[in-house]
């Protein structure tokens, strides 16, 4: 069961071209080209024919022509040409998504088209403001997209699965404040007077105690932000070394996940050597949390029925961040989506 | 663990009830502790209120009281509008404490609490809590502190 009412991360703006790409995303086949004019499209990747993937054919100016047997869709999925005849059957259209471009990432809506709305994408703008520097990553996550939505409330895992880079025994020993409000669950750790971890020490050029703090803000059903950093003892977090952590986590299907990663920081911005350490350090910690990960999904998928995570306190912002996406889905589930409202409104 | 709740009152609309907060959070994991609900009548162990900007309700706990036990009470600001107070609460580690802000806005560690939010308490981090009352108008929370009969510690169960 997916949230499809929601804006996913599909793709980078770079990986979105003139050659046609397929992605599954909430299980649906997606192919994705530009326009001549530059416009990203997604388009439901079965032709209405016999199904074979639009993925396989050709752009032909605006529109992809299926490899198949030549049957022609435009940018709205509706059926312009069908070579073995004059006349294009009525209701010969493939379901499109509106999609939305913004600071490199491009965003699909999965559902009701008329409940699009593109005020509701994520606030991206680090990657692109010249005041902080961005290393991205993409990774494929062998589990389901939930257990990173649990991984990123819960940043005590770091101090395990992350000892050589952003780990430290002193992240379990200290307390939470998880905030509520709405649908975003926040859940933040200061760790006042530490030492900064190994990646950071080394990126930042720091040595002696400081103020850590993260925080992780969860939009769902697919965005973390984490707002994490490093500041003099006592002193306030906008006074120092900055980190937005965003993460966009696309379920594929029930045990496979997309996952675009990007890291935005206001230090360092224009040294190179910096931009080089944090590009190996976090694919390091990211293959860390999809291996871990990987084997979390065995381990659930083996699970005896009836058998229920043990949750203790430091995972409230998990436990409220699971509450939120269930309200969801159940919301969801009670209003309809009818086969009218994926018609492309031309038809 | 601090919990805040944001605006949780206002779901209360015209139900009969509303849990704001309990323990466990989800069914089916442990056993059930207690809960502390907003309710348009008076159920149980409960206090009668006009403000966290849902009119007259009551703030109602409920506990499985062969293993907690709850106190519930009121805290006010006595000298609004004077200056700013910092009132320090003594919470023991053990206890579970939670505050329904009923009127006036406040200001708990970096965060800014109004009307209708709920907090919650658990654990050693904190146990001294700074509360800073940020409005004119009187500051009012509902205080339930809750605790285990044994004498072990209350934590939360998510």
């Amino acid at each position: 069961m997916y949230v499809l009412n929601a804006w996913y991360v599909a793709a980078w703006s770079t990986e979105v071209t003139r050659e046609p790409a397929r992605r599954t995303i909430c299980e649906l086949p997606v192919v994705f080209y530009r326009t001549v004019d530059g416009r990203a499209v997604a388009l439901e990747d079965r032709c209405a024919h016999r199904g074979y993937p639009l993925s396989a054919g050709r752009l032909v100016d605006d529109s992809i022509e299926c490899g198949y047997h030549g049957f022609t869709f435009d940018c709205e999925g509706v059926c312009v040409r069908v070579p073995a005849q004059e006349i294009v059957p009525r209701r010969t259209f493939v379901r499109s998504f509106p999609v939305v471009e913004q600071d490199g990432w491009v965003w699909i809506w999965t559902g009701d088209k008329d409940l699009a709305d593109v005020t509701k994408v994520p606030d991206t703008h680090w990657m692109t403001d010249p005041a902080w520097a961005t290393v991205t990553h993409s990774f494929h996550f062998d589990c389901r997209a939930e257990l990173i939505h649990d991984n990123l409330p819960d940043l005590t895992h770091e101090s395990f699965i992350h000892t050589t880079t952003v780990g430290d025994d002193y992240i379990y020993k200290h307390g939470i404040t998880v905030v509520v409000d709405g649908d975003v669950v926040f859940a933040d750790r200061l760790m006042p007077s530490v030492v900064a971890p190994p990646l950071y020490a080394t990126t930042m050029r720091l040595d002696g105690l400081w103020d850590r703090f993260h925080c992780t803000e969860f939009r769902a059903p697919s965005f973390h932000v984490l707002h994490s950093g490093i500041t003099g003892v006592g002193r306030p977090r906008e006074e120092g070394y900055l980190i937005k952590v965003l993460n966009g986590i696309t379920p594929i299907d029930a045990h496979n996940a997309h996952y675009f990663y990007a890291f935005s920081r206001n230090f360092g911005v224009d040294q190179q050597w910096a931009t080089d350490e944090l590009v190996d350090g976090l694919k390091t910690v990211l293959q860390e949390d999809a291996d871990a990960l990987a084997l979390q999904e065995i381990g659930l998928q083996t699970r005896p029925p009836g058998e229920f995570d043990v949750l203790i306190a430091q995972d409230a912002g998990v436990a409220k961040a699971r509450k939120v996406m269930a309200r969801l889905l159940a919301a969801e589930r009670q209003g309809t989506i009818t086969t009218a409202d994926l018609e492309p409104s031309s038809s | 663990m601090r919990l805040i709740l944001r605006n949780v009152a206002a779901r209360l609309g015209d139900d009969a009830f509303l849990v704001v907060a309990a323990s466990p959070d989800s069914l089916a994991r442990q056993s059930w502790l207690w809960d502390v609900r907003l309710s348009r009548e008076p159920v149980g162990q409960s206090q009668e209120y006009l403000g966290a900007g849902i009119g007259r309700h009551h703030v109602c706990v409920r506990v499985d009281d062969a293993h907690v036990s709850a106190e519930l009470m009121t805290q006010t600001f006595d000298d609004p509008g004077t200056e700013r107070q910092t009132l320090t609460l003594g919470r023991p580690a053990e206890e579970l404490w939670l505050a329904v802000v009923e009127t006036g806005t406040l200001r708990h560690s970096h965060l800014e609490v109004a009307p209708g939010d709920v907090l919650v308490w658990e654990g050693e981090d904190p146990v001294g809590i700074d509360i800073t009352a940020t409005s004119d108008e009187r500051v009012t929370v509902a205080l339930v502190t809750l605790r285990r009969t044994d004498g072990q510690a209350l934590r939360w169960v998510p």
